[in-house]
């Protein structure tokens, strides 16, 4: 024997044994998950046995979801199986990529998904490029249709057709609270110091001044000083539709309707207008009154802040409520009280140039993002179990259960969902005291000069722009005006590109101008 | 070995523990963060379980409840992509790097070196955009979403990274064991195999170790290649995330778990990391 | 048979790294984008992205992050290194240990950063304040928030440097050391003349790696701090990232990938020359270890 075997034989021998290590884990693993299977697929054969022949029997349909709506889906799935026999299957896709996914997907024409569940922003865009299906056919057997809040049905037409089924309804109203705001000792510090009555905002300036009041000491009686403000200026996350939001107030005038992000006659962006400048202004004003982190916080973070208890005002959509209702995460149950945004009492005026002042306050609530909605892809090879998939998904019963169980990323949307407040006292939220919350969502949805978020082609990249100078000029590298300037130049720059012409004409069309 | 570093041992020892305590601490972190309730995460610092904070079992629950199938399917998934292909490509990185240390090659105007070079250049070239022009191809060949097209691809992403590290390795094994393995009869790819092969396995360790890393924690191509049956468990944990809510308990628990196979490859090839290289070829 | 090693790796060479890299390349030269057709515009988006102020501080921000990051965890990598090679019990759990943040998905990264560091809930603002020192604004700060990030970054990746330098001291062979220590030499003298000259050669590819990794930095930052405050903590990929799959805008993204590419390829090749230098001017005992590394030069071409 030479030395040279003396060398092979263990290594080789611990190499062997490192092989089958790895493969008993894989093995025992995949074994793991095989285990898991059979029973939902037993499930559903048992099912389809029981009633014989099915309407869809034997076809799967695909569903691609943005990851944390998927729960809102998946919750009815087991059901529509066993009424219509066929298989359902959920692809959940990270939140922040399912526009690029979606899109890919859609454009490079494999048909990987039956149905999308995305951001109603986009059906304009998917719409035009006919990579969803017109839904007019299907829509004669709605049976609920007329029980959706108007804003909510304007989403889904375009050239006056139905493009999507609603499962969602997003507006971004103000919380605040109610504790702190009832105490009798604060009320008084508060007038003697601000003149007037401490109560929900009405103006954002009135924002400010309680932001600043409840800032840097402790009234929440946990021993820390505590904050006045939490909202989510993070960067990549939410912010463009806060800040958008907050921008209405000064820059949605009901006497230039259709003019927030752009003039309707020239498609010249509006967002550096004097109007959007203002709430700049405001947005970095009251970075003082919350934490210094505020300045990296997305929704999600913020939301889990706000609810741990600490701060006394916070903007958000319809889920901050709906989180403070879960005591694992909250310690304001039932301390919460509900606003619609706050307004302003001069609001630009795109073609005078000029502000409109008046006494009146001008109130612009905000339907940023637009909700999830569901559509089925023109390439589907099933689309009627589609359709009839996300039919069961928005019907009365359903839905109603959506919004109501805490964790589906699915706000109230129809007229049904805001009316009875002890059902959400009896559902799996347990809301304390809906009624003031439903108030405010129903009557957010429902003022006159309620906005749309912007929804024409790449309206990922305009607000992508927005976000970058407005981050700058939060962490004031630069200054409003500037930021917004160049904001407004990239702007021009994205609708030449995507042809002005166009762009003009959908924007028209979508703002409800002729 | 030799190359002591003559500090006193305490000095050692109290370097060491300043890293261990900077490097274990976030651990610890993500670690209590999987008992902790969601109001304990903002309301902190708590850092000491029962003294600060009651721990609770509420990411456990859904470890083990409604999220154990798709935990289950990244883990597997994670486990089998990362694992074949980092063996993959140690062994066709061993050969490689073997012909490279060994061989003079010209192809044209390419000898070892830029041959080397244009190999590593592989791994330069940012995923972010190649993924698209790799989604396209792997959807003609119809390798989106199956488990060979991600240990392709996986491969292909960790091979640059161990032809570059053991080539050096392959250099430094002295001729004359191979010489002495062809006196014995052995053909060049039994002389590679069972000779060179087995005292570069430091260098084979640590290059299977990062490849496996790198795979493990790769997000951007298990994101563009895969839909459904074939998603990794970074895929997974990231469809867990904070954007709606701030589950931070439930992704630490999952965390926890992604923290196992790892460390039981680290654990496994240890050893062989230990093992010095012989000169001369005795012992 | 020679021709067979090389073959994998050059075959996935050209069968999937080449079109990536001509796909980018085409689309570099047009205003494609996700959901809209492309066309030919030549040179346009490179001449805007030396306009764009985004791009110019991330491209600075990308190679400080490298130039800080690597430096740092070069040295500590090789201290921890020299360090646990000279243990002699326990040496394994401390590999285990030192490893340990190698292993931590990326998005569970970012989430535990993000919340060490937090001023109001986070338990280094606690020590700080428990010192009787002011709270430090870890990531809203632009010069701290970057700090942050290389630290995030130095944390994760000293175990890369540590695995390859340990692997490399392993192969040392011992009779020049053993023949310093009898001449009587000092631990630090043997240092310096006999190690870090023979590590020489794991310690330039374990640079050159962590180096072409670094420019890549994408998932730390993205998870920290998004790129905030206000771009100040940017790096190309995570502009990339967003630039081509999140806005959709595939032309321009594929203009800065391939800068990015370019500036790779000649950092890496300045930093083998800048290196080769150095070793020249490294001595006698390590000559032998020096000779055998540059007779065969590491490749400064750009193939």
């Amino acid at each position: 024997m030479s030395k040279i075997d003396f060398w092979v034989k263990p290594a080789h021998a611990r190499l062997a044994a490192l092989g089958i290590v790895v493969l008993l884990l894989t093995s025992l693993l995949g074994a793991c998950g095989d285990a898991a299977t059979p029973t939902s697929s037993a499930a559903v054969t048992a099912g389809a046995g029981q009633a014989g022949a099915k309407r869809f029997d034997g076809q799967t349909v695909t569903v691609a979801v943005g990851s944390f709506m998927s729960s809102g889906v998946n919750m009815f799935k087991a059901d529509w199986e066993k009424k219509t026999g066929a298989k359902v299957q959920v692809v959940e896709i990270p939140f922040g990529d399912l526009y690029q996914r979606l899109y890919t997907s859609f454009s490079t024409g494999a048909g990987e998904f039956d149905i999308a569940i995305y951001a109603s922003n986009w059906i304009p865009e998917f719409a035009q490029a006919n990579y969803i299906l017109n839904l007019e056919k299907y829509y004669p057997e709605k049976t609920n249709w007329n029980d959706v809040v108007d804003k909510t049905k304007k989403l889904m037409y375009v050239n006056g057709q139905r493009y999507s089924v609603p499962l969602d309804g997003d507006v971004i109203i103000g919380y605040y609270r109610k504790d702190a705001f009832e105490n009798d000792q604060n009320k008084a510090k508060f007038k003697a110091k601000y003149g007037y009555d401490l109560a929900a905002p009405t103006t954002w300036q009135q924002y400010q001044d309680i932001a600043e009041f409840f800032t840097g000491w402790d009234w929440s009686g946990d021993g820390k000083p505590d904050y006045g403000v939490l909202e989510a200026q993070g960067p990549k996350d939410v912010g463009p539709f806060i800040f958008s939001a907050r921008a209405a107030a000064y820059a949605a005038n009901p006497k230039t309707p259709g003019s927030l992000f752009f003039d309707p006659d020239t498609m010249e962006p509006s967002i550096n207008n004097p109007g959007w400048v203002q709430a700049l202004k405001d947005w970095i004003a009251i970075k003082k009154y919350g934490p210094a982190e505020m300045a990296t916080y997305g929704g999600g973070t913020m939301r889990g802040n706000f609810v741990a208890g600490n701060y006394a005002l916070a903007l958000d959509w319809a889920d901050v409520g709906v989180q403070a209702q879960d005591e694992n995460s909250s310690t304001i149950k039932g301390k919460l009280g509900y606003y619609v945004l706050p307004g302003s009492k001069k609001v630009w005026n795109i073609k005078t140039k000029a502000w409109d002042e008046s006494s009146e306050v001008n109130q612009a609530p905000f339907l940023g993002w637009g909700g999830w909605h569901g559509s089925v892809a023109a390439k589907s090879k099933v689309p009627d179990a589609a359709w009839d998939f996300l039919n069961y998904l928005d019907s009365t019963e359903n839905s109603l259960k959506a919004v109501t169980t805490p964790g589906t990323a699915r706000n109230p949307y129809r007229t049904q969902h805001f009316e009875n407040p002890q059902l959400w006292a009896d559902s799996p939220t347990k809301y304390m005291d809906a009624g003031p919350y439903l108030q405010v969502l129903k009557q957010s949805n429902s003022l006159p000069n309620t906005q749309f978020d912007l929804r024409i082609p790449k309206s990922g990249r305009y607000s992508e722009v927005l976000d970058n100078w407005v981050q700058q000029a939060l962490a004031g590298t630069i200054t409003p005006e500037e930021a917004l300037n160049k904001a407004a130049n990239d702007w021009k720059q994205i609708t030449n590109e995507a042809g002005l012409e166009q762009q003009k004409k959908l924007y028209r069309e979508l703002e409800g101008l002729s | 070995m030799q190359s002591k570093f003559n500090l006193p041992k305490i000095t050692r020892w109290v370097l060491l523990a300043v890293w261990g305590l900077f490097a274990i601490f976030p651990v610890y972190w993500m670690i209590i963060t999987a008992f902790k309730k969601q109001r304990d995460i903002f309301q902190g610092p708590f850092l000491f379980p029962f003294l600060d904070f009651t721990p609770a079992t509420q990411s456990w629950e859904r470890v083990f409840g409604q999220d154990r199938d798709d935990i289950l399917k990244g883990l597997g998934n994670s486990l089998l992509f990362s694992s074949v292909s980092a063996l993959i490509a140690v062994v066709l990185g061993a050969f490689a790097a073997y012909g490279l240390a060994r061989y003079t090659y010209k192809y044209g105007p390419y000898r070892n070196n830029d041959l080397s070079f244009l190999i590593v250049s592989q791994r330069i070239m940012p995923p972010i955009v190649a993924v698209i022009a790799l989604f396209t191809m792997f959807r003609t060949v119809g390798l989106i979403d199956s488990p060979f097209g991600m240990i392709l691809a996986y491969t292909w992403f960790n091979l640059p990274l161990t032809v570059f590290i053991l080539t050096d390795f392959m250099k430094r094994i002295p001729l004359d064991i191979e010489h002495a393995a062809a006196i014995d009869g052995y053909k060049k790819f039994a002389q590679i195999w069972k000779v060179v092969l087995p005292l570069a396995m430091p260098g084979l360790a640590a290059a299977y170790l990062l490849s496996f890393f790198f795979s493990w924690n790769d997000f951007i191509l298990a994101l563009m290649l895969t839909f459904q049956k074939s998603s990794t468990l970074p895929i997974v944990i990231t469809n867990m995330s904070a954007q709606m809510e701030p589950r931070w308990w439930l992704i630490s628990a999952v965390g926890i778990l992604a923290i196992i196979p790892p460390m039981l490859a680290v654990i496994v090839l240890d050893r062989f990391m230990e093992r010095q290289v012989l000169h001369g070829g005795t012992r | 048979m020679k021709h067979l090693l090389i073959a994998p790796p050059l075959l996935f060479f050209f069968a999937i790294s080449v079109i990536p890299l001509l796909f980018t390349l085409g689309l570099s030269v047009t205003n494609t984008s996700i959901g809209g057709s492309g066309s030919f515009i030549g040179l346009n988006n490179y001449a805007q992205l030396f306009s764009d102020q985004f791009f110019l501080r991330g491209f600075l921000n990308t190679i400080l992050y490298v130039v800080l990051g690597v430096t740092a965890q070069y040295w500590l990598g090789l201290g921890l290194a020299l360090l646990v090679n000279s243990m002699v019990h326990g040496k394994r759990l401390i590999r285990l240990l030192i490893l340990l943040p190698m292993m931590i998905p990326p998005l569970i990264v970012g989430f535990v950063w993000q919340t060490l560091l937090d001023s109001r809930y986070g338990p280094v603002a606690g020590l700080f304040t428990g010192l009787h020192l002011k709270p430090v604004p870890w990531l809203t700060d632009p010069t701290l928030g970057f700090v942050s990030i290389v630290i995030v970054d130095t944390w994760q990746w000293t175990p890369f440097m540590f695995l390859l330098l340990f692997t490399g001291l392993r192969t040392l062979p011992k009779e020049p050391f053993e023949a310093a220590r009898v001449d009587g030499a000092s631990s630090w003298r043997i240092f310096w003349d006999h190690t870090f000259p023979m590590l020489l050669p794991a310690s330039i590819a374990a640079i050159l790696l962590r180096s072409i990794e670094s420019f890549k930095l994408f998932d730390i930052v993205f998870f920290i701090t998004g790129g905030g405050p206000g771009g100040a903590t940017n790096t190309l990929t995570l502009l990339g990232y967003f630039t081509s799959l999140r806005s959709g805008n595939l032309g321009y993204g594929a203009a800065m990938s391939i800068i990015l590419l370019l500036t790779v390829v000649v950092l890496a090749t300045l930093i083998l020359i800048v290196v080769r230098r150095l070793m020249a001017r490294a001595d006698k005992a390590g000559q032998q270890a020096l000779d055998q590394f540059l007779a065969e030069p590491l490749p400064v071409k750009v193939a």
